[in-house]
């Protein structure tokens, strides 16, 4: 209300941007609290308890009775080869051998280590998120171009994304029609005569990474997880950001 | 972002004044269970296009953790004010893997492992809220679960019943003698 009675009584022109907010989604799942590491330990403990016996435990018990009559000197000659038949003890100390056996793949890559911020191959359980730089400022944004007439603000972003991603190569699944954030940026009162327009408004698109991504060529990029980009984007930017983003430690 | 619906929550179990309490209970829920309000408000129909009925389907080997985020996923939508229509489990599909020692036929080992699967139905669900919905069930998404959106199928609905065998037996056999009698009685 108040500004109706201060500014001019034309509407006021807003400069449309789309931008489009691409995200490597987590590959594996993060490791679990302490707390969490507790209570699943708990449950466990809990569900061995209630439990009836399964057919591995009920073959094992059968197992040891057959070993206590062999060993009694009761020879039970209906069963000729019980002595053969593999026990439940022979197939666990064999199943146990055979994990031992398997090796997953490790949760930290070389580029965690190594610190590589361009690459996609970091912080598998956390989500990245692709930020430019502007070339003339060296601002740290997500990819923006300006709506143009005729197309809708979601064109917009993926021609913002096409701009810096070649897009054959690269499949991203852009996550529904409508924006999901929105970033104002008011000019001061002198730049809003010289210009025509009240200020600037970036709408962000959600996108998701679905295959490699090849980045066009002569652009500074990164990949950046939550800790990392708290440090780059500026801070306004990176409120009208971070409401949209999953929340992450 | 889905903090208004869990407030309202916490002020209906901490125990507020009786009016703040009737304002909560009556601004929560789908509107299809207020029964006061007239029926002139909803002739216009949906402001947003509505998808038709779309299946949730998750599968893993663990079934555990898949019936722990089926509910999951109906507590998100619940809390999102969409509407679940149905949710089921389809039974599991039996594997029998087997390794054979190198250059033999000779089993070495043989495991047997069952896919299990659950489905959740959402129903009218606005076109806006729909990407908010699938992407945070993704990213809550545990290990060893695949999920698939897709559009429901009347074969997905045939996979539910269980074949009653003496029919379909009795059946074949009355084909066999010349199918059923065409005189009217």
């Amino acid at each position: 209300m108040s500004s109706a009675t201060t500014s001019s009584s034309s509407p006021q022109k807003w400069e449309l941007l789309g931008a489009i907010c691409l995200e490597r989604t987590p590959i594996i799942v993060p490791p679990m609290t302490e707390i969490e590491q507790q209570i699943s330990e708990m449950i466990e403990k809990f569900d061995n308890m209630r439990s009836l016996k399964s057919n591995h435990e009920l073959r094992h018990e059968e197992d040891k009775k057959l070993q206590k009559m062999a060993a009694d000197g009761n020879q039970d000659d209906s069963n000729p080869d019980a002595a053969t038949r593999q026990t439940a003890q022979d197939f666990e100390d064999a199943c146990n051998e055979e994990f031992l056996k398997f090796k997953p793949a490790p949760r930290t890559t070389a580029e965690d280590l190594s610190g590589d911020q361009k690459s996609t191959n970091r912080k598998l359980d956390k989500h990245l998120l692709f930020v430019v730089q502007e070339k003339e400022k060296k601002v740290w944004k997500l990819p923006e171009s300006r709506w143009r007439e005729g197309e809708t603000l979601r064109e917009t972003a993926e021609r913002a994304l096409r701009e810096y991603v070649k897009t054959p190569d690269t499949s991203v699944r852009v996550l529904g029609n409508a924006p999901w954030g929105v970033h104002t940026i008011k000019y001061p009162s002198s730049v809003r005569q010289k210009l025509g327009f009240t200020g600037v408004k970036v709408f962000f698109f959600k996108a998701q990474l679905l295959s490699s991504c090849t980045t066009c060529s002569d652009i500074e990029y990164n990949w950046l997880g939550r800790e990392e980009l708290r440090n780059s984007l500026e801070p306004e930017y990176l409120r009208s950001v971070s409401k949209f983003l999953i929340d992450e430690d | 972002m889905f903090k208004l619906p869990i407030l309202g929550r916490l002020i209906r179990t901490v125990g507020v004044a009786h009016t703040e309490l009737v304002n909560v209970m009556f601004s929560r829920g789908l509107r299809s269970n207020f029964p006061a309000e007239p029926e002139y408000l909803d002739i216009q129909g949906p402001q947003v296009p509505l998808y038709e009925p779309l299946n949730v389907q998750i599968k893993s080997y663990d079934y555990t953790v898949l019936e722990t985020f089926s509910s999951y996923i109906h507590k998100t939508a619940e809390n999102l004010e969409i509407e679940v229509e149905d949710c089921w489990a389809t039974p599991c599909q039996k594997y029998k893997i087997q390794t054979f020692k190198p250059f033999s036929t000779q089993v070495d080992n043989q495991y047997n492992l069952n896919l299990y699967e659950r489905n959740v139905q959402v129903v009218d669900l606005p076109t806006t809220k729909a990407p908010l919905f699938f992407h945070v069930i993704q990213a809550a998404l545990p290990e060893g679960v695949r999920m698939n959106v897709k559009l429901h199928d009347d074969t997905d609905e045939l996979l539910r019943y269980v074949p009653d065998l003496e029919l379909t037996q009795l059946k074949s056999e009355l084909d066999a003698l010349g199918g059923p009698s065409k005189s009217k009685r």
